[in-house]
């Protein structure tokens, strides 16, 4: 392979990001290559800055330093929602559904950017506005069916289980037709069951095309799916590589189990 | 049984408007029809208020200023200018539109307490600008002799007229909201009221929706302020106090106000309740409060709370008949 075929695969490119919270270095020039089509992992111990660098990068924090670009372009600073249109969505680390409505409500919001408001029609119960509203409909029900959830559309999200309501946010970050998705901790809190599930999910996304972005903390979820894994350690990246290498790095050990004596 | 369902709807949608449309032949007193009026005026401003604060979780303490705009501005194109009603509604509704705009902008960055107190203040500023710009709005003495409007060459007069008048205004007033409540819109506006972040996350332009809920709700004060001021003839600053403003969100929340039809039994029950406690004045505002209480700690829903349980069981009930029928 070429250099530059090597350039053309990095999908997200992140050049020397930084971000100060007061007298806290979150985050301190990280580089990050993200490959088109892979499954990238993102670790660290807690309060090492994977967070906030997701943050940053789906514009609800503005760095400090740094830019983000996209298949070799460079994005101005965006606001959360202009990212989604151009195929940047995310999940969150603390489910954050809208509670008092449905499943499928919860997905349609996932649809938003893809579907016109023709407010004329709206008020008028139009044929256009119906047109979008099945459109829509049928969108979010694919995106349902892929996590599993059909059966539970009509369910208020409140109700449903912890490993369930994860499934609906993955199920809405689909809906809205991301070419990246960054989870953040998708199999925080799920059973062994519920989280080999989930990894069925994320390895299938994978081989639909889709490009991965993965914070998590348990490492045997990482270590098999990741392609490649980039350890943060208090807002430094101390290691990049593939698992194998990951495994073995000596920074990373000392960072997870401290100096050794 | 879709096709049942909706006949139904229909059955039961004509129904009720047969007995509106003749609802004032029945009540022929006229003390009784002018308080329907008022609960039809109040219907308007509350489902604003629901679609603004039930729905996109702002809430407006100030709507007695939009309330206020609606009324002045029309009465007093048609009483210095003499234009005819629609086109004085027409300005007012552009004039309110801006208003509610202003109050948009700088609610992008307000939340919560500080929200409300930001729409108190305009709520106030409406007031006391009424009051003290005598030369336009003949300060505290207020308008009199409003004119009374005229439609498609009918002269409306009286009780019995203006019922109509109203009636037809809050129907198309109440379709519209229900239009936009179950369409896409009102699926963004919910969404931003449970998560922002989240929305905006999603690709929901987040100020841009709160900013055309904002515009809404203050178009639907406004219009009820010109039939307010067209049916009552007389305005003045002391109709749209900061107590109006309370008074309209108590009716959006006892009514239930994350519904279109919450904002109706709101403003009855509660427009009929502060005629019947006319009698102890002073005591109408602890009443007031204390419904207020109890509404949110037992029925959080509202009384238009009651109406999903109620239709769950009718639903049974006519699966039930329906399984005897078989």
């Amino acid at each position: 392979m070429t250099v530059m075929e090597a350039i053309n695969k990095v999908h997200l490119q992140i050049c020397g990001i930084s971000k100060r919270f007061g007298g806290l270095q979150a985050l301190e020039d990280i580089s990050i290559d993200i490959q088109k089509n892979t499954i990238h992992g993102i670790i660290g111990p807690n309060g090492a800055g994977k967070t906030t660098l997701f943050n940053i990068i789906t514009g609800q924090i503005r760095p400090d330093q740094g830019t983000i670009k996209l298949d070799g372009q460079t994005l101005p600073y965006l606001k959360p929602n202009q990212l989604v249109p151009l195929g940047i969505t995310r999940t969150f680390q603390n489910i954050r559904l809208f509670k008092e409505m449905s499943v499928m409500e919860n997905v349609l919001i996932g649809q938003h950017v893809h579907t016109p408001t023709p407010i004329l029609s709206i008020i008028l119960n139009g044929s256009k506005a119906r047109y979008w509203e099945e459109v829509a409909k049928n969108e979010a029900e694919n995106a349902l069916k892929f996590v599993g959830l059909e059966n539970k559309a009509d369910e208020m999200v409140k109700n449903l289980s912890y490993g369930q309501q994860r499934l609906v946010e993955f199920a809405r970050a689909l809906a809205a037709k991301p070419k990246i998705i960054l989870l953040d901790e998708p199999a925080a809190g799920m059973n062994p069951t519920e989280k080999a599930n989930l990894l069925r999910l994320v390895l299938l996304l994978k081989e639909k095309g889709y490009t991965i972005v993965l914070i998590e903390h348990d490492m045997k979820v990482v270590m098999n799916i990741c392609q490649t894994i980039t350890v943060l350690d208090h807002g430094k990246k101390i290691a990049e590589g593939q698992p194998e290498m990951i495994r073995k790095h000596p920074e990373v050990i000392k960072a997870y189990l401290g100096k050794g004596v | 049984m879709k096709m049942m369902k909706t006949t139904f709807k229909w059955y039961l949608f004509l129904v009720i408007a047969l007995v509106m449309l003749l609802t004032p032949q029945f009540i022929t007193n006229v003390y009784y029809q002018h308080i329907i009026n008022l609960v039809g005026i109040y219907t308007l401003i509350t489902i604003g208020l629901n679609i603004l604060s039930g729905y996109t979780g702002q809430v407006s303490m100030g709507h007695a200023g939009y309330y206020a705009i609606g009324t002045y501005v029309s009465s007093l194109l048609m009483l210095n200018l003499h234009m005819p009603f629609w086109l004085s509604v027409l300005i007012a509704v552009v004039a309110v539109a801006i208003c509610g705009l202003v109050v948009g902008i700088p609610a992008m960055k307000l939340s919560g307490p500080y929200l409300v107190l930001a729409t108190v203040g305009f709520g106030e500023i409406v007031r006391l600008v009424i009051l003290n710009w005598t030369p336009v709005t003949k300060g505290a003495a207020g308008l009199t002799g409003i004119p009374l409007p005229r439609l498609f060459g009918l002269q409306i007069t009286g009780e019995k007229d203006f019922f109509y008048l109203i009636f037809f205004v809050v129907l198309i007033g109440c379709y519209i909201a229900q239009r936009i409540a179950r369409s896409k819109i009102g699926r963004t506006y919910m969404a931003i009221r449970e998560d922002e972040l989240a929305a905006e996350a999603m690709g929901v332009p987040v100020n841009t929706y709160k900013i055309s809920a904002f515009v809404i709700s203050a178009i639907y004060a406004g219009i009820a302020g010109c039939l307010f001021g067209a049916y009552s003839g007389v305005a003045s600053p002391d109709n749209f106090t900061f107590d109006d403003s309370v008074g309209f969100l108590c009716m959006s929340v006892v009514g239930g106000n994350n519904t279109i039809i919450g904002a109706l039994i709101g403003s009855f029950v509660l427009t009929i309740l502060s005629e019947l406690l006319r009698v102890f004045q002073s005591l109408r505002l602890i009443l007031y409060g204390l419904i207020l209480i109890m509404t949110v700690i037992y029925m959080p829903k509202g009384l238009a709370g009651f109406i999903e349980p109620v239709r769950k069981w009718m639903a049974i009930h006519m699966k039930k008949s329906t399984l005897i029928q078989d």
